[in-house]
């Protein structure tokens, strides 16, 4: 399953009602990355001054993803110091579970009365999510940003993959495998388990790039360190599935489930859709290249940028112009010499007058 | 940075794709001439959601030039006096 399908959006409206009873907030179409921030914005209108009860209908809601999950954290927050609450009307199941994974079911109240009107229900689960899925793919790139994206992908799997117990991503980084997001400590300690030993499903997955799945692990003989320590924690079954990074193994998605032989084949077709999109997201993020690689081009692009501000800095006392008018000049002798412009630049150090002696 | 008022536009995105680049390879190109936006916003930028400076512009489209060049083509991207 490697192409996602073309969703239509759907139109993004916000109604606000006064009627009897608390403020009311009514929210049709999907709440992303796009539009959160329209959603929050009215919501800071409607909470101040800060009401006792403010309800958020979300029955018309197809998507709400992580920034929406942040629109809720604040408003929760804002409303407690006066001892208010934020009701959530009808939330989807799946954003009950995200709630549930984000530790959000505390701070907020649920009011899960059939609503009026409302969509009709995702007739599979797969449909539900593959909007969640484009979003990810659209996110822009930038370390936090990443991570932030790879929870998310923890928590969708374990959303669409109804018994995963647990769910962790590791990633090579610095030459080392680390688990960069998991959904709960003894995920994680798990995980740094394998990477100890240099022995586990989610090493090999990471190593060989390709998927490893144990479904009765006391039956396993592949992993003699690792399988009684995960057998200790409970663990049955474990499904690693490859990151591919630029098409090299990066890391892995893992899934932990305490059933036996719980992971089934259309579980796995579904991991192999996350672990398509988060390794679109970490080949876009730059992180397509080896670790030596990165830090070579890394290196290559700040001495650029040291050489090109050092010439910008002589042109500058020399004509007396402003950095941007030194690079116009670099820039256009570039494009005229058809040289590149670090070499302009190199050409315009070397012709720096030797500092005079004193 | 004060953003001018240069019309924003989606060609940067399709030269982008049309110079072969991801998003994470031009901005190491545009780092190395010394663009001072970050990823984030060069990537904004591209997609005409936000309007770059007119100088911000000109390093944009010398790193798309330059990388044009490499591939054997002409310069495409107009600077701002073009």
């Amino acid at each position: 399953m490697s192409v996602v399908p073309d969703f239509a959006a759907t139109a993004f409206t916000v109604a606000v009602t006064y009627a009897s009873g608390p403020p009311t907030v009514v929210v049709s179409g999907d709440v992303d990355l796009g539009t959160a921030g329209h959603l929050a914005a009215i919501m800071q209108t409607v909470t101040d001054p800060p009401p006792r009860r403010l309800v958020l209908d979300l029955a018309g809601v197809g998507f709400l993803g992580a920034a929406g999950l942040d629109v809720i954290d604040t408003v929760a927050a804002r409303l407690a110091p006066d001892g208010g609450r934020l009701v959530l009307r009808s939330p989807s199941r799946q954003l009950k579970r995200l709630l549930d994974i984000c530790a959000l079911t505390a701070e907020v109240d649920l009011d899960e009365e059939p609503a009026i009107t409302g969509p009709p229900s995702d007739s599979a689960v797969d449909a539900g999510l593959v909007p969640h899925l484009r979003q990810l793919a659209a996110i822009p790139a930038h370390d936090d940003v990443v991570d932030a994206a790879l929870r998310l992908v923890i928590a969708l799997a374990q959303v669409a993959i109804e018994r995963a117990d647990g769910v962790s991503v590791s990633l090579r980084r610095h030459g080392r495998l680390t688990t960069v997001a998991a959904s709960d400590q003894t995920i994680s300690a798990m995980d740094a388990d394998q990477y100890a030993t240099g022995e586990g499903p989610c090493v090999d997955a990471s190593t060989h790039g390709r998927l490893f799945h144990a479904d009765e692990l006391d039956q396993d003989t592949r992993w003699p360190q690792f399988t009684p320590k995960a057998r200790g924690l409970g663990i049955n079954a474990i499904l690693s599935s490859p990151l591919l990074v630029g098409g090299r193994p990066a890391g892995a998605l893992n899934m932990y489930s305490r059933t036996s032989q719980a992971f089934a084949q259309r579980d796995q077709e579904m991991a192999e859709t996350f672990t398509a999109q988060a390794s679109r997201l970490l080949t876009d993020a730059g992180a397509g290249l080896t670790d030596d690689a990165v830090s070579t081009q890394v290196d290559a692009s700040l001495r650029a940028r040291t050489d090109i501000a050092q010439a910008q800095g002589f042109l500058m006392n020399r004509e007396n112009c402003t950095a941007e008018e030194a690079f116009t000049v670099l820039r256009r002798l570039s494009v005229g010499t058809g040289r590149p412009l670090v070499q302009v630049a190199a050409h315009v150090i070397a012709e720096q007058p030797p500092r005079p002696r004193r | 940075m004060t953003e001018m008022t240069v019309p924003a536009s989606d060609d940067l995105d399709t030269s982008r794709q049309s110079a072969e680049l991801t998003h994470g390879e031009l901005f190491l190109r545009y780092f190395a001439l010394g663009g001072m936006s970050n990823a984030l916003r060069l990537e904004a930028i591209c997609y005409g959601a936000l309007a770059p400076s007119a100088h911000d512009r000109d390093v944009i489209a010398h790193t798309l030039n330059e990388r044009f060049t490499e591939l054997g083509r002409n310069h495409p991207v107009p600077y701002s006096e073009d």
